[in-house]
């Protein structure tokens, strides 16, 4: 793969990660949201909703130092 | 008032996203040949994979879809892969594409693709799991559905017995 086209791709990586953030939290403010379900599975879902949104800001630092680093080498194939 | 009909829509949204990922970075590890990128995209791999089982746990155990649905669920896991795919000469289908398999069983899989495809088309399918103890597969097979979700589209495809 050339520098050019991991560029292309880090890249796409990174702006998938960063839509998907909101994702995950556009409804654990809402009062109504997981209204439906016992307190328990409330909980569980919270949690694996911020568990997604963590790791994803945690993917998109790993692509975000990724893309400066092979920005910066001289490596023209990767 | 969510509905029950509105979680599913919205957990199934969240698959869809992961899935997205995982085809991402899986396709790039592929293509690399160095071990530092490929380290670095490796634990991003593992967490998407992580990500996708959690959200397809919740909808089939949490969520209740019923048994039909969790058995439907359950035969996707580890079944993530890349297809390329061949018109079948006599069914007069378009150029070949690539695209993923989101679910495989015996009798047919999911597909997804960024490019269209209509049902009725008939392919011949190289399915290379992302598991690497799971064998290449070759199967002739019918596009039985397609829709549109977001930007991909995603069939049904039945096997040739």
């Amino acid at each position: 793969m050339t520098k050019e086209e991991l560029l292309v791709m880090l890249r796409r990586g990174l702006n998938e990660e960063e839509k998907a953030i909101p994702l995950y939290t556009k409804h654990l403010g809402a009062t109504l949201f997981l209204s439906g379900f016992k307190p328990e599975l409330q909980v569980r879902v919270k949690e694996l909703l911020l568990l997604l949104k963590k790791e994803s800001e945690s993917h998109a630092k790993v692509y975000g130092e990724l893309i400066a680093s092979v920005k910066e080498a001289r490596q023209d194939v990767y | 008032m969510f509905t029950r009909k509105d979680y599913i829509r919205y957990f199934e949204e969240l698959a869809h996203v992961e899935r997205k990922m995982i085809y991402l970075v899986n396709d790039a590890i592929a293509q690399l040949s160095d071990r530092r990128v490929i380290n670095g995209l490796r634990k991003v791999a593992a967490d998407e994979g992580k990500h996708y089982s959690l959200i397809l746990d919740l909808l089939a155990r949490q969520l209740e879809l019923g048994e039909s649905n969790e058995q439907r669920l359950n035969e996707r896991e580890n079944a993530l892969g890349s297809v390329e795919l061949t018109p079948l000469e006599e069914a007069g289908s378009s150029a070949g594409f690539r695209g993923y398999c989101s679910n495989l069983s015996k009798t047919g899989m999911c597909l997804e693709s960024a490019r269209p495809f209509r049902p009725g088309e008939k392919y011949t399918l190289n399915i290379e799991p992302y598991d690497p103890h799971e064998p290449v597969l070759e199967r002739k097979g019918r596009v039985v559905w397609m829709r549109e979700i977001l930007d991909f589209y995603i069939g049904g495809i039945e096997f040739e017995a």
